[in-house]
């Protein structure tokens, strides 16, 4: 959270002010990016447009949301934008592009033995494929509320629905989620935390 | 509670519970593997290409709030001539209201005004059915309500302006005093106007039609108000190849008889001899009487001319056409 010092520079118009709260900021809108395009492209263009938006409106900001809400409504309106442009000129269609040169690439650069790596990248792979199945509505509340852990409230009022409805799309992607991925993944992941509160039990 | 309700109960809750663990599972799973790492090169990659655009950008914005400065200023200057040009014509028309309400106030003073007060200055322009002076200012025009034998009879004034006294608009009328040493002398007790006296001005309108040859049918129309004694001229010179232009003029007075004769003199070349036609004048006649002919060349013209007498009483003027001017008060005092 940018203090109000930095956030009055980033007002100024210094983008060395700026810096700062792209750095802190970058990885999350990415994230929402990457899930809202499905695109390691689009992803980075649609970044890179929500940030300099939000340099261009940041003197209009008044601080009555956070930052980092802030910055996410205008991720997705950036988002919506570029599907729409996209749509209507028909040059680069946004269709499911996981990159896996991207995920290869990390997962070899990773110091782990290469079986679990490999293994590690393709549940990665598995739950990315879910999570990009699920309708845009459910996914911009899944990327709200689970990656970004924000409450229903407010993820509501980030995407202008009621809480009632967010609370509803959460459930329901859950319960996609959950016929997506194979029980394998969740059963692993299930034991897996088992093991943790037994072990944290016989501590 | 019985053995059976408790153990629905605790089936619910045990599902419950799985459910909430099912729900953590979840989320768990995909905050461990659904997490998107940002590409290669990280935030300085990052940075270093959004940078340049947010450098232009803040340049844009610059320009953008000089412009807008611009603006402002533009439409400021723009607001502001406006309202100098509502005010300027707001004041330009309370003037101008001012000045009519001004002239309305010096007319109805003129009304007022004795005639020794208003005065016909030398520069008259006969051109203006009217100008009223007073103390060599203009007060008013007054073209609309001056009849048609009082224009001519200032147009008249042009050739005598000496003799014109003062003048007055009343109710009207003009009233127009002449001065009277400049006259002939007064008529005889007891004679009669319709014979005419020496007081008696003559209007003459003489019309010259072009009955053959010439370019166009150009009517020639001149009027002239004389005085006692005058003889009127008709001048035509030849202007053009076949064009003739006339000229009306009053001659200075020589008797001091009425003339009854109108000399129609036509001269048809610089330094030659005049010739044309003398016409008897019959001061009682209203309509136009033919006063004869005469040609240049394959071009004719026929004179035609009308007079009326004008009298003078007093110093007011009184036309045939039976237009009596009332007299002023001072006037009258002096004639009785």
């Amino acid at each position: 959270m940018p203090s109000d010092e930095e956030l009055r520079r980033c007002k100024s118009g210094d983008p060395d002010a700026f810096a700062d709260l792209v750095q802190e900021y970058y990885q999350s809108v990415y994230q929402m990016c990457w899930y809202l395009m499905n695109s390691d492209l689009n992803a980075a263009d649609a970044t890179q447009e929500t940030f300099l938006r939000a340099f261009q409106a940041i003197r209009k900001f008044r601080g009555n949301a956070s930052i980092r809400t802030w910055l996410f409504s205008i991720c997705i309106r950036v988002c919506s934008d570029i599907r729409r442009q996209a749509e209507r000129h028909q040059r680069h269609p946004l269709t499911s592009t996981v990159g896996l040169e991207w995920i290869c690439g990390s997962a070899a650069g990773s110091a782990q033995n290469p079986r679990v790596s490999a293994c590690r990248e393709e549940m990665r792979r598995k739950v990315r494929e879910a999570v990009c199945q699920l309708p845009e509505s459910h996914r911009r509340v899944v990327v709200l509320v689970a990656f970004e852990e924000l409450s229903h409230e407010e993820a509501g009022r980030l995407l202008g629905l009621r809480t009632a409805t967010v609370t509803w799309y959460m459930k329901e992607a859950r319960k996609r989620l959950r016929a997506i991925l194979d029980r394998d993944l969740l059963e692993n992941v299930q034991s897996r935390q088992e093991a943790n509160e037994s072990d944290g039990q016989g501590k | 509670m019985t053995d059976k309700g408790n153990e629905g109960r605790d089936s619910l809750e045990n599902r419950g519970e799985s459910s909430l663990q099912q729900e953590d599972a979840i989320d768990e799973v995909l905050r461990e593997y659904g997490v998107i790492d940002p590409p290669e090169g990280g935030f300085e990659a990052f940075w270093a290409r959004l940078r340049p655009h947010l450098e232009v950008d803040r340049i844009r914005d610059q320009e953008t709030v000089q412009n807008l400065r611009r603006l402002r200023l533009a439409w400021i200057g723009t607001c502001v001539a406006s309202v100098a040009i509502l005010i300027s014509l707001g004041l330009w028309a309370k003037a101008l209201r001012k000045e009519n309400t001004a002239l309305k106030s010096a007319s109805s003073n003129v009304a007022r005004s004795t005639p020794g007060e208003i005065h016909l200055p030398g520069d008259y322009d006969p051109t203006v059915d009217l100008i009223i002076f007073r103390h060599d200012k203009v007060l008013a025009y007054e073209p609309a309500v001056i009849a048609r034998d009082l224009r001519i009879f200032l147009g008249a004034f042009e050739c005598f302006p000496s003799q014109l006294q003062s003048m007055a608009f009343l109710d009207g009328h003009v009233d127009m005093a002449l001065r009277s040493h400049e006259l002939p002398s007064a008529p005889p007790a007891g004679e009669s106007q319709s014979r005419g006296s020496q007081e008696d001005f003559l209007y003459f309108q003489v019309n010259v039609f072009r009955t053959r040859g010439g370019v166009s049918q150009r009517t020639f129309t001149a009027r002239v108000l004389t005085v006692p004694g005058t003889s009127v001229t008709l001048e035509g010179r030849i202007a053009g190849k076949a064009d003739v232009k006339f000229s009306l003029s009053p001659q200075t007075p020589v008797r001091a008889v009425c003339p009854t004769v109108l000399d129609l003199a036509y001269v048809p070349f610089p330094g030659e001899q005049p010739y044309g036609v003398r016409a008897g004048l019959d001061l009682r006649m209203n309509q136009p009487a033919c006063a004869g002919t005469f040609s240049s060349g394959e071009e004719e013209y026929v004179v035609y001319v009308s007079a009326r007498r004008v009298g003078v009483i007093a110093g007011n003027i009184v036309s045939s056409a039976g237009m009596v001017r009332k007299a002023t008060a001072s006037q009258r005092a002096s004639e009785s």
